[in-house]
This record gives structure tokens, C-alpha cells and sequence, in this order.
């Protein structure tokens, strides 16, 4: 079969995720039912978003497994984003492709039985929202010990999933604790940074698995309270994003050393980063 | 294996037979310039003297350009369709370096999990008639032999042709693929004793040749240490960083994906592409993890002799000086393995001074 050509979906729903309008999410719906069951996804993996006489562009898949009909897609827009800026242009009912699922994902079959951490910083959420819409599903939910939730924004107006995460804000089975770096006249929540919100939220390290995914600035700031609190680095896992065109482990752009971030990752636990070189 | 005896005109008639039906690749002057390419008429044949065209026959497994499929648009309505299948082809007189080269290639685009089914849909309709090389002394940037490969070795050839010093041929046929596509030529006469002992003869000599000086596993070991060294900013400074070694190297293998589109038509094609160029890594957020000459510089290098060793267990170079023959600023793959070589190891310090003279 040929590796490159996509499945074709349809733009199903979209929905603007923040103040500035530059990220949306994209649910999409398979043209061929039987191609939703060939895209059996894990958190955490990826695939390519493929307008034609435009490019693909490689994208965190932001929905659940389980949701069982289609597939979701955060996409922030870039000014230099030939790909996104025409996905952002793009309405309800369009055809595009899409082409995966791809990369390894989250070790879900670690979970069972554990506690789980989730840290996040901005629109890097997306997979994270995915691994939680499936933790917090009631087949899932009760295998799993507590979840402790860390996410910030910039600002309110850039929570992404906001409804879902004040949602979840509200049960009892997830402790969830929101943050801005600087609030409004509309947030009531915590304002600080996430690496101190860590600090102060102080997760325990016990029989825990932690999954981070952010900005650079915020992994580098909360990475060392992790190792502190006790996290250990074959328990912390990272996702990590690289330029890519294949997305098969061919084309040589995201390697980081010897290991293709489009096969080998895009998630690798924290020890398996301590090997590689800084190129990334 | 069987072996056949060819002479010029004996030659000739089996490729005007394979062209009639197959693409026939070989080596063929180009304004001038040796190229592995499709050879349209016999009269185009040109063996270079040391077996090497400038241009690698790479290109012929992997088109610097290449349809991944074609598409048409709609209002709101997209159709894609795959390109026709690969058509049958042989590649005529391929030095055992750059089969090797095409070996690198193989395991690449056949690595699970994802094997390229497009790169092996080719590959498995190629035929490779391997070329003997008798010349004894090759050209100073050649340093195949020293990696271990000898200009007679007929390893991974469907078939190989040594030209022997009467200016006839023995033709050895090494696989099924390879007489089947003998097969087409009709019948030729088996090797009399004296040509197969002279092919003996130099393949002994061409083996007596392989110095195996380089050592890949000792230059991985020394790699892994070297992500930090100050030899990539020396190797820096020079590099222009155009890429055309990457271009000709013969297992360089990085590709671009694009949308070409006319209209309502077009394709998405992959070309090639470079680890050697800015861009190549830069995000579309404007990040980019390797920013500097530097770092590309140092990546072509681990990705030859440390990472694709690493992953594939097969050096990401043959040795075949193609890099070193076109370097605009003669930066000199064989002086880097060398100071690798001699680099000292990895120091364990944690950077503090260990005595009063690093105060």
C-alpha cells in the first residue's frame, strides 16, 4: 500500500479555542466508515493533516480513542504555516486527507493501577486532552488510581477545552488546577506559572506516572521540581514535536540523534531524553 | 552460479534486447559529465575508468523527483490516485560500492514499521548487473577499500560483468532475477576455463586491495562522544553548506514533500532534500533545532558513521569519495574519519579544573 496517500475526511466541526482565533479544532469525519476503524489511534499519536495543492502538516490527534465516530485536531495557525493558515481558511463540509495514526504514543498500557500526573503549558495540550477524555471514561476510569491535572495559559482567554476543563473541574474523581500567567476581570482561578503551580500543588511521586507536554521555557522550569518531588525518569514522559514530512521514519528531518521522532516518538520518557543529544 | 562470455558485439546485442524491454540504466555522458542514467542508445554507454559516474545510480531507485500520487479538486471535493506501478528496469555495470550504497537505501525504505511500499514496489522490478573493476590504483579520494568493499566484490548483484583485458566480457549470473532477465538476450555461451580463471585472477588481486583501515565501530564509539566537539565548528567554518555532497552521495537518502498543483490537477511529489540546508529542520513556528552550519555539518556525519550504524548496523557510507571529489572548499570526508579516529576519548571530568593549569 502506498504510504502517502491519505484518507479522505470531511471538515465536520469547528470550533475556535481561543480569544485570538488563531487555534482551532477541527473534528473530522471519515468519507469511508471503514477507514475509522483502520485509524486506530493511542493517545498520544499523531497524524497528518493533508489539504491538496497546499501540503500536510503533522498534528497531536486531540480526541479520544473512544470517540468513536471521528477525529479531532487543534491547529494553531502560523503566519509562515502554509498548511494551517489554509485549514484556518477552510469551512464545514470541505474534503481534505488525513494520514496516520502515527508515532508511538502514551504508555497506556502502563496506567492500570497507577496515579496519574498531567502537566501542560498552552495549546500543547492537545494530546494530553486526548489521554484524559479516555482516563476519564467510565470503562477507563475505575482501572486507574487518582489523576492530578496541572494546565496554564497565558491568559483565560487562551484555555484551550475551557468548558471541558471547568467541567472537569467540577468532579470528584480529578483534581484539576487551571492557571493563568495573568488573569481578567473573568478569572477567579490561579494565576502563576506552571512550574511553580507544580511547586505548590506538590503531586505525589508515589506509585505515579507523569506525562508533560509544553512549551520549551515550561519543561525546562518544571522538569527539575518533577525530579525533586521524587518523579523518576523512567515515569515521566514528554512529547516532543519536530519538523516532518513523511512521518514514517524516511525523510531524515526529526531525527534527534539516532531516533526518528515520527516513529521512535513523538512521546519518550524523560530517561530516554536524558540520552539524547540537545538538538531539538 | 552459471557464468557467460560476452564479446563487444555480443554485448551490445543483449542490451539492445534488455532495452527493447525494460528501462536500461547506465553509465552515459551528460554534456559531459559521467551520470548513471537511462541509457537510449548503445553508442551513449560510457564505463568511467574507475567504475564511479559522478552521478550515483541512486537516482534510479530514488527519482530526485517522484509522484506520490495525483490529484484532482473540486468545490470542496478532493480525488486522489496512486502512479502507475513501477515498470520493470535494469541498472547496467553498478560498481560494488554503490550496490552497497543501494543496500543503505533498501534498509532505509524497508524498515519496519512503515516500509515505503512505493521505494520497494521499484526496487523489487530492478535488476542490478554489478561491474567488475580491474584498475589497480584508484583514484586518492576513493576509499572504498579502505571500508572494507572490493571493486570486484559481486555481493546483492542479480548479475555482475567483469571486462577482461581482451575487451571481452564474463557476465555471472548470481540470482533468479538475474536469469530471468538473461533469459530475454536469448542464448550466450557459457565462460571458457581461461576467461573465468582470468576473472579469478582479479578478483584475488582487487581482495588483496581491501585494506579495511576503517574501523566503523571504533568511529561510532568515538561519536557518541563527540556530539560536543569543537571538530564540527572547524569542519564549519569551511562548508558553504551548498549540499552537493549530500546531493551525489549515493546513501544521502533526506526528502522534501511538496504539492505541485496546475489548476484544478496536480501532484504531491517527494525530492530530494538535505540535513546540509537551513531550512530543512526549521518549524513553522520559526524554531529551528539546528541553526547553525555547525550542527548540519555534524549531522551528516553522525547520521553516516554513528546513527544509521546504530539503527541499521550498516555504515551510511561506502566509501565511494564522491563527497571529497565535489566539495567546493575541500573539506575531506577520509581527513574527518581520520582526526575522529584520533580524537581523544570522551573525558569523564565534570569540567571543573583537575589541575592548577586549567586555572
Amino acid at each position: 500500500m502506498n504510504p502517502y496517500i491519505p484518507y479522505p475526511v470531511v471538515i465536520d466541526r469547528i470550533t475556535a479555542e481561543n480569544d485570538a482565533a488563531d487555534l482551532k479544532t477541527f473534528r473530522l469525519r471519515f468519507k469511508r466508515p471503514e477507514d475509522r476503524e483502520r485509524f486506530a489511534l493511542r493517545c498520544g499519536q499523531f497524524a497528518e493533516l493533508s489539504l491538496l495543492g497546499h501540503g500536510e502538516a503533522p498534528i497531536g490527534i486531540a480526541s479520544s480513542p473512544l470517540d468513536a465516530d471521528y477525529v479531532e485536531f487543534t491547529v494553531k495557525r502560523y503566519a509562515t504555516g502554509v498548511v494551517t493558515t489554509a485549514l484556518h481558511q477552510s469551512d464545514v463540509g470541505r474534503e481534505m486527507g488525513l494520514r496516520g495514526p502515527l508515532g508511538n504514543g502514551y504508555p497506556i498500557e502502563r496506567f492500570a493501577g497507577k496515579n496519574l500526573v498531567i502537566i501542560s503549558g498552552g495549546f500543547a495540550v492537545t494530546t494530553l486532552r486526548s489521554t484524559l477524555r479516555y482516563l476519564l471514561h467510565p470503562d477507563i476510569r475505575d482501572t486507574i488510581g487518582d489523576i492530578t491535572v496541572v494546565y496554564g495559559a497565558r491568559s483565560p482567554g487562551e484555555l484551550c477545552y475551557k468548558s471541558e476543563f471547568l467541567e472537569w473541574q467540577a468532579r470528584a474523581d480529578i483534581a484539576v488546577h487551571l492557571t493563568v500567567d495573568k488573569g481578567d476581570a473573568t478569572w477567579s482561578g490561579r494565576e502563576g506559572f506552571v512550574p511553580a503551580v507544580v511547586e505548590d500543588v506538590r503531586p505525589s511521586a508515589e506509585n505515579a506516572i507523569c506525562l508533560i507536554c509544553g512549551p520549551p521555557i515550561m519543561l525546562k522550569f518544571t522538569i527539575p521540581v518533577l525530579r525533586e518531588l521524587g518523579f523518576g525518569a523512567d515515569d515521566t514522559y514528554l512529547s516532543f514535536e519536530m519538523r516532518m514530512k513523511c512521518g514514517i521514519g524516511k525523510c531524515g528531518r526529526c531525527n534527534i540523534g539516532s531516533r526518528y521522532v515520527c516513529v521512535d516518538g513523538p512521546v519518550f520518557s524523560l530517561a530516554e531524553v536524558d540520552e539524547l543529544p540537545t538538538e531539538y | 552460479m552459471e557464468h557467460k562470455q560476452l564479446d563487444k558485439a555480443s554485448l551490445a546485442a543483449l542490451l539492445t534486447s534488455l532495452m527493447a524491454e525494460q528501462t536500461v540504466f547506465a553509465p552515459v555522458l551528460r554534456d559531459g559529465v559521467s551520470t548513471f542514467d537511462v541509457l537510449a542508445d548503445i553508442g551513449d554507454l560510457a564505463f568511467p575508468a574507475d567504475g564511479i559516474p559522478r552521478v550515483a545510480p541512486k537516482q534510479a531507485v530514488m527519482p530526485r523527483t517522484e509522484v506520490l500520487f495525483y490529484y484532482r479538486l473540486g468545490k470542496n471535493t478532493e480525488k486522489m490516485a496512486p502512479p502507475p506501478p513501477a515498470e520493470p528496469q535494469v541498472l547496467f555495470g553498478v560498481h560494488p560500492c554503490d550496490v552497497q550504497a543501494i543496500k543503505v537505501l533498501d534498509a532505509v525504505f524497508g524498515a519496519e514499521p512503515h516500509p515505503d511500499e512505493l521505494y520497494l514496489a521499484r526496487r523489487r522490478v530492478t535488476t542490478v548487473v554489478g561491474l567488475g573493476v580491474s584498475q589497480e590504483s584508484v583514484p586518492q579520494h576513493r576509499f572504498f577499500e579502505k571500508m572494507g568493499i572490493s571493486s570486484m566484490d559481486a555481493r546483492d548483484c542479480d548479475l555482475f560483468l567483469t571486462p577482461l583485458a581482451d575487451e571481452t566480457y564474463v557476465l555471472e549470473v548470481l540470482t533468479e532475477q538475474g536469469q530471468q532477465l538473461l533469459e530475454l538476450a536469448g542464448e550466450l555461451p557459457c565462460a571458457d576455463a581461461v576467461a573465468l580463471a582470468n576473472v579469478g585472477k582479479l578478483r584475488k588481486a582487487a581482495e588483496e586491495r581491501v585494506t579495511r583501515e576503517i574501523d566503523v565501530d571504533v568511529l561510532q564509539e568515538k561519536l557518541s562522544g563527540m556530539f560536543e566537539s569543537e571538530m564540527w565548528a572547524g569542519i564549519a567554518d569551511k562548508c558553504v553548506g551548498c549540499g552537493a555532497c549530500a546531493y551525489l552521495c549515493p546513501t544521502c537518502h533526506c526528502f522534501d514533500i511538496q504539492d505541485e498543483r496546475r489548476g484544478d490537477t496536480g501532484s504531491r511529489v517527494r525530492n530530494w532534500d538535505t540535513c546540509q540546508f537551513e531550512e530543512f529542520t526549521k518549524h513553522a513556528s520559526g524554531h529551528n533545532p539546528r541553526t547553525s552550519q555547525h550542527g548540519r555539518a555534524r549531522q551528516r556525519i553522525m547520521h553516516k558513521f554513528e546513527y544509521g550504524y546504530r539503527n541499521f548496523g550498516i555504515p551510511f557510507c561506502t566509501g565511494c569519495g564522491r563527497c571529497i571529489g565535489v566539495c567546493p572548499v575541500n573539506n575531506n570526508l577520509l581527513t574527518m574519519l581520520d582526526g575522529i579516529r584520533k580524537s581523544d576519548p570522551p573525558s569523564e571530568s565534570d569540567g571543573s579544573p583537575t589541575s592548577p593549569d586549567e586555572l
